[in-house]
């Protein structure tokens, strides 16, 4: 072995310029590997990080009815299932010690409707209890116009992606009330018809799904507001008071219950809440009893129908795992026999929980192609260098030297070339990352966020990368030396003696 | 007894679209401990001969056995075999291994056996540098040295695994008058003094002054012995 090494080692510093060769190339592949590796990393976590921490927490319970798991963006017009016994959910979900917080929401699509009799446009509508919502996900929206903190029972905060798309298809500008232009915010299409902007503070919405499509609100616009990170994402989805969003669906809002007490039910002869006795009781309201004169007042409440949600968004507590805490909340819901299952959030972010893997394999593809070229040029490179040793070679078996020595020799040398100068390319793209992610590089453009996974590139090396980065290095030095290697290894005594 | 015995070789070979009949038909035997010239003009087919002997070149007919084996059937593993254990080779133009120093070279071939140690290796290539009178010459390497002392190297290499037999294909021929009667004293004394058997093929007629025994070949035929 000793005597393997010497001859490599040495063999490699004879050979000086063609050992660079082959190293810079492999330090170049190895370095643009691992950086890449990082970023794509950086950006798959970045991604992660987002969606759960910004937008879906790291489990969503769904109806049992709900086919898809893809709950957040499936296709047009399919809605998302009902979620019945909400309240008995909520108690299963606050008695489970791994739970940071969670918070239910109503999500469906809406079309907004033109109010100019013009083409409508469309909106995926985020329904939400705003207190239980931004404990959840709380800073995650930027102002641009109006508030970002809703104030009052009716509300929605637009996205101006979604403004933007809604100009686009039905020509109507929506502002944040009181209805004022803010200049800074209006898209060169908007500039161009200034003079002529329709302007709306205020949206109408009708639920836009298979099950729905009949009941419209109008909704007063209080912010135009931008997500902090992956607005290009998550700015197709508005956020609306959860009553106005119930309205919008057809499903039972607070304002349309009737809520009785005990001496109004008696004038109508009934049980407090008790609806059926409307039909079914046999005494008559008394003359004594007090008349009924109205309705109860409106009231907010996220229990008035407990059927009218349609997902939780549950966040785990750190350092719970998402598909165990999914498996754990979903078999609670069994055995509960409450009608929801638990979904994983990259399941149920659909596409876009793939898109990092999908992004990082599409880069994998070019990495490869990289190495296919880096591999041809080392193969080329070793080839030849076999060719220039036959003399050498053919002496060495000559003299007793097996063909497995002469493979030997040349795996050798190639691995102390992709070991010296692979190594070293990893380890200072390893560098690049560390000091990459110490520049703190932030950005608010919608694709850099893409790519960074959020405002801030933050690229990271996995254990997993690490691993793949020497898996993909010593593949490419295995591939570029499987030739050269047999061809040397074919090299007979006769040869070199013909050759001399 | 014979180290060589060889019946009846042929050994042909495609020059281009021409057929060349290298050796046509040859017959010898090699005793043991014998020191052989095989002289013959160029072309005549000596070193064909050798390199068949050798286990280097393939017979096309004809049965060539060396110590005992038929060279003719063995695979290519057990020819690698052969040649390690049991042949030394020197070749005409030194051939040695450029980036190891002269010990390095020397004891390389025992390197490459399984049995033997790496101190027992360097203990028996110090020992045959001695003999070839290359001790004050360890660590240089060939480009260090000159042509009579690469090919002292080669000699010591040669005989370092106590080989049966040393081939010697023109051990004189890029050497000068002086440096080429010593090597072949040296090989005389080698063996004289161990009993390695030696065939050279050579057309220095100095050679033929140290040979015990003298083949002559022409035409890829032996046509005459003395």
């Amino acid at each position: 072995m000793n005597l393997l090494f010497a001859l490599c080692a040495r063999n490699l510093m004879r050979h000086r310029g063609r050992s660079v060769v082959v190293g810079v190339i492999l330090f170049l592949g190895a370095l643009v590997m691992t950086v890449g590796n990082g970023v794509l990393s950086g950006m798959e976590r970045g991604l992660r990080e987002n969606i759960r921490e910004g937008f879906l927490g790291d489990v969503v319970v769904a109806s049992s009815t709900q086919h898809s798991d893809n709950v957040l963006m499936g296709v047009m017009g399919k809605g998302i299932a009902r979620l019945d016994r909400y309240p008995e959910i909520r108690d299963l979900l606050e008695r489970d010690p791994a739970i940071k917080a969670f918070a239910p929401v109503g999500k469906n699509m809406a079309m907004v409707l033109n109010e100019d009799d013009g083409y409508p446009s469309f909106v995926y509508l985020l329904g939400v209890d705003w207190s239980s919502y931004r404990k959840v996900f709380p800073n995650r929206l930027r102002a641009l116009e109006g508030v970002r903190e809703p104030q009052g029972n009716t509300w929605a905060l637009l996205p101006a992606t979604s403004r933007n798309m809604s100009f686009e298809q039905m020509g109507e500008w929506f502002v944040a009330k009181p209805g004022a232009i803010v200049e800074s915010t209006l898209t060169d299409a908007a500039k161009e018809r200034r003079s002529t902007l329709r302007i709306h503070d205020e949206m109408v919405l009708m639920g836009f799904s298979g099950e729905n499509a009949t009941s419209d609100v109008r909704v007063p616009v209080q912010g135009v507001v931008r997500y902090q990170a992956l607005d290009k994402i998550w700015g197709w989805f508005a956020l609306v008071d959860i009553e106005s969003y119930r309205r919008s669906q057809g499903y039972l809002a607070a304002s349309e219950q009737v809520i009785l007490d005990s001496g109004r039910a008696n004038l109508m002869g009934m049980e407090e809440n008790g609806l059926d006795d409307l039909f079914g009781g046999t005494d008559l309201p008394s003359a004594s009893s007090p008349k009924a004169t109205a309705t109860a007042p409106v009231a907010v409440s996220t229990e008035s129908d407990a059927a009218a949600w349609n997902l939780v968004l549950v966040r785990l507590k750190d350092g719970q795992d998402a598909n165990d805490g999914a498996t754990r909340i979903d078999s609670k819901l069994k055995a509960a026999g409450l009608p929801a299952r638990a979904i994983v959030w990259n399941k149920a972010a659909g596409p876009i929980g793939g898109m990092a893997i999908l992004i990082k394999g599409a880069l994998f593809v070019f990495v490869a192609l990289l190495f296919v070229v880096a591999a041809i040029i080392v193969m080329n490179t070793l080839s030849m260098a076999a060719m220039e040793r036959a003399a050498e070679i053919g002496m060495m078996r000559a003299i007793g030297a097996s063909r497995n020595f002469v493979r030997l020799l040349f795996a050798g040398e190639t691995a102390i070339l992709t070991a010296t100068f692979g190594g070293a390319g990893i380890l200072t793209g390893a560098f690049a990352i560390v000091v990459l992610r110490s520049l703190h590089l932030f950005t608010d453009n919608d694709i850099l966020q893409m790519v960074y996974g959020g405002e801030t590139f933050r690229p990271v090396l996995t254990a997993l990368d690490w691993g793949l980065a020497v898996l993909q290095l010593a593949g490419t030095s295995i591939a570029a030396l499987l030739y050269p290697m047999g061809q040397a290894s074919r090299i007979t005594p006769l040869e070199a003696i013909q050759r001399d | 007894m014979n180290i060589v015995e060889i019946r009846d070789l042929v050994k042909n070979y495609a020059l281009g679209s021409t057929l060349v009949q290298a050796v046509r038909g040859v017959d010898l035997a090699i005793a043991e401990g014998e020191f052989l010239s095989i002289v013959g003009p160029s072309g005549s087919g000596k070193t064909t001969l050798l390199n068949v002997i050798g286990c280097i070149d393939q017979a096309t007919s004809g049965s060539v056995l060396v110590a005992g084996q038929d060279v003719t059937t063995l695979h290519d593993r057990d020819r690698t075999n052969l040649r390690l254990h049991r042949i030394g080779f020197i070749f005409q133009s030194f051939n040695l291994i450029p980036v190891l120093d002269v010990i390095e070279n020397i004891e390389f071939p025992l390197l490459l056996m399984k049995n033997v140690s790496r101190k027992d290796a360097r203990s028996r290539a110090m020992e045959l540098a001695d003999a070839v009178g290359l001790s004050e010459h360890l660590k240089h390497r060939p480009g260090e040295l000159s042509g009579g002392q690469r090919q002292r190297v080669a000699i010591a290499r040669a005989l370092v695994t106590k080989p049966d037999l040393v081939l010697a294909d023109e051990p004189t021929a890029n050497l000068d008058s002086v440096t080429g009667e010593q090597i072949l004293q040296l090989m005389a004394g080698l063996n004289r003094d161990r009993g390695t058997t030696f065939v050279f093929s050579t057309h220095d007629p100095q050679v033929l002054t140290y040979a015990r025994r003298v083949v002559r070949m022409h035409d890829g035929r032996l046509v005459s012995e003395a």
